[in-house]
């Protein structure tokens, strides 16, 4: 019996051809996205897995705020870890991860600057799990200046050499001596390294300031540990170490400094949880978000359902050519069950051809795809085992979700109905079809708009007025390897007509240095506020074309300018002081506390991405011969080619060997939204992918509702009906749902990108604009589809139509 | 093998009520040739509708093979109908997607046959009928004649007791109407009742008996000489 369905079915799907193809394709196409964005869901909740201890591995962190500054941080002191080993059973180990910088290192003519070089504790394999393919973990890290490499370095540095023993020069200034080769990092991992020193070789690992958060520590928890009860227990025990040191910088105690509303908390976090929940500053590297899987996984759930909407709506409105066979099943004796089970068999059937397909399609475009989501994915499909079994279970799944509703309904059929044609012009108008064209299409609207906004939010980052000019800026960076060279350099390059300004700096907008707490002199209170601070050269504001408030910005002309500070307005503000400018800053130290008068108030501008308001910024100048790791150049607009070799030859003139490493400062700042832009990527192909899948179901419904109504056609024709009125009468259905869909996607559009548009400080506003256009534009995709079908019923010659009666 | 006491059928739309069946009171024993007749909208159909267990009776009784069926359910009709009834359609209704061989088959396929068995009787049946040379066309690739030869062999092919025939020649021509009769007429020979509805006078001469209806009424039922029961 089961192979008698199973040859119908066959011959059904060769008999109607394009049937079979728009519902094949369109099942395949939704299924393929399903399974690229499962692809990606897994891939995302791959993270740090490849850790075999990952599941009691915690990182810890800070949440601090005292006065206005405020730090979430996932640094912590350089005590911490040996303080909770010793104080606390259930930590296990731990250890320490810290970045002094990106060293130029250097190996016989080998010279390339480095940013993934971290210093590390020697516990750092009992934590991670490293595969080593040479030296020995338990050792490899216990001397000063010792340094694991990755394969790629190995590579990169010492060719087919044996890279043990070998010396990797940093910055002309410490030798390192490789001890091991590990593995590369897997790309599933919060955090990536390509060099991993010795923490013993720096002096500073073995400082007692507990108040200096500048060490990244990871904890090695025992099984079973509660981790509520341990972060409560980590906060009471560090009081005995903290409170000491507290006391002696705010004169308070931390319980005093607690009951104004300040905060000095720690918590952990479990390393799998990094990757998708944690947004600290400070992350080694910019992380995902859970709501990008969410978002994700709705949409490819959506697709999946307007795939088998499709298949749902052309098989009933194909139910007649089937009702014949219905009718004669029945009437030889098949009960209802065995009809549904066929047809249900059918449809399972169809999407695994749709699966088998989809996979190809996959297997093609996963490249595209890997590339459009910053990922490097492969399917997996011949990797894993258990991947055959789901894809067929997955067909199965898909088979009854989409088979279900067609099998119940053509089972129902009555065969002495059917076998006298009494269902023959069947029913054109259903209730349930027009109800899910409409859910199709209000979904693939809502994506539309979403898509839309992304977009539009996106294009207002990248062009809204930051308040300095971003445009023709060239960032050389690691330029304090020049040391004081550095004027000469500049020099240099302003002998070429071309490079019209140029600026040495500590920071660049995008890339900000480091926080102080600073207090205005001479102010009751003597309130601490939290700035960013930057070091820059007396040219950064002609640069970047800042624009002043009050005062001036640093000179030549005032050689006392080393003394001198300049502030944002945000700073003014926070301050609440109108007249600033003359006023002393006071920044406490450790050691001693420095004073500035500020000598003027730059204009707001965004130093930062966008995701935050513009914080308090305070600007110093370089004393003489002081220098910074970045050269900002603005470049004269024409020919810049031309001048950016010769941005290079003037480098290596007093670089030697050093590597040129520039950017242009938009595209840089472009990267602070690359995770928008991939999803703005991702959410466009897919909704491009729904409405496709949704019109393939249009042209199907199209072509089936058109041939119904041949004969009415025939005989309003003959009656003198003219074309463009036959389009119209053969559309009118189908603006009506289109019309209806946009009703509903419009409020669930806005409601759901006014929530994410929370995620800026600075963001556009939803304008009506943005809805009307994906209506209208929905609106004639399905129209254009539609008329396909229409016009050639339109215009073909009403005798045949009646003949064929 | 067939009897209904005062059976009524009333169809009910939105807006009408239609009877179309009227107080029928109908006895066809087993190994009877019976013709139905009379005008388009007579209840013929209906009445064979019933009679094949495709339709239940809006009341009266209704007995099939000695069972009170009138108030079966789907399921219960459909296990007595396929092991008891074939049907031969006026528009052979053959399944376009199937080959001859396979249309013959599917009745046994319902009945849960092993395929050995089934083999067997289908070719039986085929070669039986002439047209065993056809078995792997599909029906689009047959003429007429032999479409309704094989929907005869589909209806025979389970030996049931009873051949409900819907004008079984209504679509041929008269050369291979009469050879449809003449299967119907060895069929019956071979002890097979045979109901058919016809407006062919010529072919309602094969019955033994012939019933003529009226807007759901029987007016008329005449025997023929050579048979009486």
């Amino acid at each position: 019996m089961f192979i008698n369905y199973i040859k119908v079915a066959i011959r059904n799907i060769m008999k109607n051809k394009v049937y079979s193809f728009i519902n094949i394709l369109g099942l395949a196409v939704g299924i393929a996205c399903c399974i690229a964005i499962l692809l990606y869901v897994r891939d995302e909740l791959s993270y740090d897995k490849f850790n075999t201890n990952g599941n009691q591995i915690y990182r810890l962190c800070i949440n601090v705020k005292v006065g206005n500054t405020e730090a979430h941080s996932p640094k912590s002191p350089p005590l911490m870890g040996a303080a909770l080993l010793h104080d606390i059973p259930e930590v296990l180990s731990f250890t320490r991860i810290r970045n002094f910088g990106y060293p130029v290192l250097r190996y016989k003519d080998k010279t390339f600057s480095e940013e993934r070089f971290f210093d590390v504790d020697s516990t750092f394999f009992n934590i991670f799990t490293v595969k080593f393919l040479e030296g020995d973990p338990k050792v490899a890290l216990t001397q000063p200046y010792n340094v694991v490499i990755t394969e790629s370095m190995a590579k990169k540095y010492f060719g087919n050499e044996d890279p043990m023993g070998k010396i990797l020069n940093a910055d002309h200034k410490n030798d390192w001596i490789v001890t091991g080769v590990v593995q590369d990092v897997p790309k599933n991992s919060h955090f990536h390294y390509d060099f991993l020193g010795s923490l013993t070789s720096s002096a500073d690992s073995r400082s007692t300031s507990w108040l200096s958060n500048n060490y990244y520590t990871y904890l090695l928890i025992r099984k079973g540990t509660d981790t509520e009860v341990l972060q409560k227990k980590i906060n009471s025990d560090i009081l005995k170490y903290i409170s000491p040191q507290i006391s002696a910088i705010t004169g308070a105690t931390l319980n005093q400094l607690r009951k104004q509303g300040d905060k000095y908390e720690f918590f952990i976090q479990p390393l799998y949880s990094i990757h998708l929940f944690s947004h600290l500053d400070y992350e080694f590297e910019s992380n995902s978000d859970i709501s990008y899987i969410y978002i994700f996984s709705i949409i490819a759930a959506v697709i999946l359902l307007i795939a088998c909407i499709n298949f749902v709506n052309l098989e009933t409105a194909r139910s007649e050519k089937r009702a014949k066979e219905v009718g004669i099943r029945k009437t030889l004796g098949s009960n209802r069950s065995q009809i549904i089970g066929q047809f249900i068999a059918e449809a399972v059937l169809m999407s695994m051809l749709a699966v088998l397909l989809a996979v190809v399609l996959d297997e093609i475009f996963l490249p595209l795809f890997n590339n459009i989501a910053g990922k490097e994915m492969s399917s997996g499909i011949f990797e894993n085992i258990y991947s055959i079994p789901l894809l067929i279970i997955f067909s199965i799944f898909v088979g009854i979700m989409a088979g279900s509703y067609p099998a119940f309904y053509l089972s129902s059929f009555q065969p002495v109905k059917v076998l006298k044609s009494e269902l023959r012009r069947g029913n054109r108008k259903s209730v349930l079809r027009s109800g899910l064209v409409i859910f199709q299409f209000a979904v693939s609207i809502a994506l539309f708009i979403g898509t839309f906004i992304i977009n539009n939010q996106l294009k207002y980052i990248q062009t809204k007025n930051l308040g300095f000019n971003k445009e023709q800026v060239i960032i050389i960076s690691k330029t304090d390897d020049l040391g004081s060279q550095i004027q000469s350099f500049e020099k240099g390059l302003l002998t070429n007509p071309d490079v019209l300004k140029v600026s040495n700096s500590s920071a660049i907008p995008g890339n900000q240095g480091g926080d102080s707490g600073c207090s205005l002199k001479d102010t009751p209170g003597n309130q601490l506020q939290d700035a960013r601070i930057m070091t820059c050269d007396e040219n950064f504001a002609g640069t970047y074309k800042l624009k002043m408030k009050q005062g001036r910005f640093f000179s030549d002309e005032h050689p006392s300018d080393t003394a001198a500070i300049v502030v944002n307005e945000a700073l003014t503000k926070a301050f609440g002081v109108k007249n600033i400018v003359g006023k002393y800053l006071v920044f406490p130290g450790d050691v001693q506390t420095f004073t500035y008068q500020i000598i003027g108030v730059v204009k707001n501008f965004n130093y930062e991405s966008l995701h935050k308001e513009i914080r308090p910024l305070v600007i110093r100048l370089y004393p003489d011969k002081g220098f910074g790791q970045f050269v900002s150049v603005r470049i004269a607009p024409n020919n810049y080619k031309n001048t950016i070799s010769f941005l290079e030859t003037t480098w290596k003139r007093y670089a030697g060997n050093e590597a040129f490493e520039y950017n242009f400062l938009d595209k840089d700042l472009a990267n602070l939204y690359l995770n928008e832009q991939r999803t703005s990527n991702i959410a466009t192909i897919f909704s491009i992918l729904a409405i496709f899948i949704a019109c393939l179901g249009l042209l199907g419904l199209a072509a089936f509702v058109t041939e119904q109504r041949t004969k009415e056609i025939g005989i309003r024709k003959s009656l003198g009906a003219s074309v463009p009125e036959i389009v119209i009468l053969l559309s009118k259905e189908f603006t009506k749902w289109v019309l209806i869909a946009n009703a509903i996607a419009w409020p669930l559009a806005y409601f759901i990108m006014n929530n994410w548009l929370r995620n800026f400080a600075y963001r556009i506003n939803l304008t009506p604009w943005v809805f009307i256009v994906s209506g209208i534009l929905a609106l004639l995709i399905a129209l254009l589809t539609v008329s396909i079908h229409a016009i050639r019923a339109a215009t073909a010659n009403p005798i045949l139509s009646l003949r064929y009666e | 093998m067939i009897k209904t006491v005062n059976m009524r059928k009333i169809y009910t739309t939105e807006e009408v009520e239609t009877t179309a069946l009227n107080s029928v009171n109908i006895e066809i024993n087993e190994k009877e040739f019976v013709a139905i007749m009379g005008p388009s909208g007579c209840g013929k159909s209906t009445l064979l509708n019933v009679f094949g267990l495709l339709d239940n009776p809006t009341d009266g009784e209704f007995h099939f093979l000695e069972q009170e069926v009138s108030k079966y359910s789907e399921r219960q009709r459909a296990n007595l109908r396929k092991a008891n009834i074939g049907f031969v359609f006026q528009s052979f209704n053959l399944i376009d997607e199937l080959t001859v061989y396979e249309n013959v088959e599917l009745p046994l396929l319902y009945l849960g046959i092993s395929s050995n068995e089934r083999n067997k009787m289908v070719t039986n049946v085929l070669e039986r009928m002439q047209i065993m040379h056809r078995k792997d066309h599909f029906p689009q690739q047959l003429s007429g004649g032999q479409q309704q030869r094989v929907a005869v062999s589909r209806a025979v092919v389970a030996k049931p007791k009873l051949i409900l025939a819907d004008e079984p020649t209504g679509n041929l021509d008269s050369a291979n109407g009469e050879e449809v009769m003449n299967i119907l007429t060895q069929l019956n020979e071979e002890g097979t009742t045979i109901v058919m509805v016809t407006h062919s006078p010529h072919d309602s001469e094969f019955a033994h008996r012939i019933i003529h209806l009226f807007d759901g009424h029987v007016v008329t039922e005449n025997y023929k000489e050579k048979f009486h029961v």
